[in-house]
């Protein structure tokens, strides 16, 4: 009982969210509205669970005094004060904004312009036309840079019909392909979840 | 030769250090180039441009901060366009970030006299993921009965006769990862979307365009800074793309100097076929 009944219940759940889909049934539509309200529950504890074990995991990793502890400490001093001030203070306080706007933004997008470094030094020396394949992806790749910055177009007034045939036809052709079989992967999987052949989700290993 | 071979050998740190002037010098002093609008962004302001005054659009934050640089540009210029039509905003947040990037953006535009649970609401973010989309576009009162300052929804101006997300007028999203999610949940509601996407993610989105399945697409910072032009209103996207341009230029005559080393070599040997360097 204690195996058979969330497989029983992961089924009855998922096709009721198949259903609600192909037919037009009003119980069946309060239903699903219903269940994915409890998701939104669920998923907000699963998150408070999160925090709870990431604050224990650095917990203990301090009290071990092992290497990365001032890290650990790091991160549970700035855990502890955004959910203060979050909580207590409310989330328009400025203590709140401060941690967001002073901290977390710029400290993104410092990360997020580094990959500009990586980008060009990786560019630089791996992008090489070893044979056939590899010079396709590096003609590809040129043009597209030109054609998508300005000064590209006004050198090459040309470029940019060339680049939009190359996104409207060889891409699509090749997005589309990988998106179809992916969705038919994605239709296998559910069903053998479903049907409670694949018990993995549920921590009991697969048949 | 010599000359050209060792241009291929430039140890990458110098390659950082004109990365950051070719990217700074623009900035600091504009060099202009001209921006022409793609099919993609003229489609997608035509659209929001025919939205009268009155009408109700979703904005879904579903990016971190980090792909804040490529794709809040088009947020701001979005905001800037539809507040100046008198078009009502409902922004809603995909991922847990969106509430304080709602926050910062509404900024100015509560300063300039728009009124928060009238000309537009932060929602705030729901835990959830696609199912969470899911259950607010069937039922958004029931997934939000509050707004993120706690305010009840039921009563507020701005929500009055809107149910489902079938209730907008537009739905608009701006994201750092694929499309598919929006697509599977919102295109069965008939509801006209727009996605803006990061540079690197939009090819993905192509299908959809095509299929009508997404109306308009506006792509990075480039389309942010189409938008602005189509605007009249040059801001943070344009003067970015003439750094865009130079760090585009700078790149692409590095991997030409990196490929004609790579040849030079090769013909004498240096280098093996499958030889990275």
């Amino acid at each position: 009982m204690k195996r058979e009944a969330p497989i029983v219940l992961a089924g009855i759940v998922g096709l009721i969210q198949i259903l609600e889909h192909f037919f037009d049934f009003e119980a069946i539509a309060a239903v699903t509205v219903e269940l994915q309200n409890w998701v939104i529950i669920v998923s907000a504890f699963s998150l408070a669970l999160a925090a709870i074990n990431l604050a224990i995991n650095h917990t203990q990793k301090i009290s071990a005094k092992k290497a990365g502890a001032f890290d650990s400490a790091l991160l549970l001093i700035t855990m502890v004060f955004t959910a203060v001030a979050g909580i207590f203070w409310g989330m328009e306080s400025s203590g709140f904004k401060f941690v967001f706007n002073a901290i977390i933004d710029p400290a993104a997008s410092a990360f997020y312009a580094m990959a500009a470094f990586h980008v060009a030094s990786a560019a630089y020396r791996a992008f090489r036309a070893h044979n056939a394949h590899a010079a396709a992806l590096l003609i590809t790749g040129v043009m597209l840079m030109i054609a998508k910055a300005p000064i590209g177009e006004a050198w090459f007034p040309w470029m940019p019909t060339i680049t939009n045939w190359i996104m409207s036809v060889l891409n699509l052709a090749g997005v589309r392909g990988i998106m179809i079989s992916s969705a038919i992967g994605m239709i296998c999987v559910s069903a053998r979840i479903l049907l409670g052949i694949d018990r993995s989700h549920l921590g009991l290993g697969r048949d | 030769m010599e000359l050209i071979r060792k241009l291929g050998e430039v140890d990458p740190r110098w390659l950082y250090v004109l990365l950051v002037l070719v990217v700074l010098i623009p900035m600091v002093s504009p060099i202009g180039l001209p921006i022409n609008v793609s099919a993609y962004t003229s489609n997608a302001f035509a659209l929001l441009d025919s939205l009268k005054p009155g009408d109700t659009v979703v904005f879904d934050f579903g990016y971190y901060v980090d792909g804040a640089p490529d794709v809040e540009p088009i947020a701001v210029a979005l905001f800037d366009h539809l507040f100046s039509k008198g078009v009502r905003i409902v922004c809603v947040s995909y991922k847990n970030h969106g509430p304080m990037i709602v926050d910062k953006l509404t900024e100015p535009h509560v300063k300039a006299g728009k009124e928060y649970g009238v000309d537009f609401v932060n929602l705030g973010f729901l835990a959830g993921g696609e199912t969470a989309l899911a259950a607010w576009a069937a039922d958004i009162k029931k997934a939000y009965p509050t707004d993120w300052k706690g305010n009840n929804t039921s009563t507020m101006p701005i929500l009055q006769g809107i149910n489902t997300v079938a209730d907008f007028d537009m739905f608009v999203f701006y994201t750092d990862d694929s499309a598919e999610v929006w697509v599977r949940q919102i295109s069965q509601y008939k509801v006209p979307i727009i996605g803006g996407l990061i540079t690197v993610t939009a090819p993905q989105a192509e299908p959809f365009l095509q299929s009508k399945q997404l109306a308009g697409l506006l792509v990075g910072l480039r389309g942010a800074a189409e938008y602005e032009k189509l605007m009249n209103k040059p801001g943070t996207a344009s003067a970015g793309m003439d750094a865009q341009s130079m760090a585009h230029l700078m790149l692409i005559a590095f991997i030409l100097f990196g490929n004609a080393s790579y040849f030079i070599k090769r013909s004498k040997g240096l280098a093996g076929k499958g030889a990275a360097k």
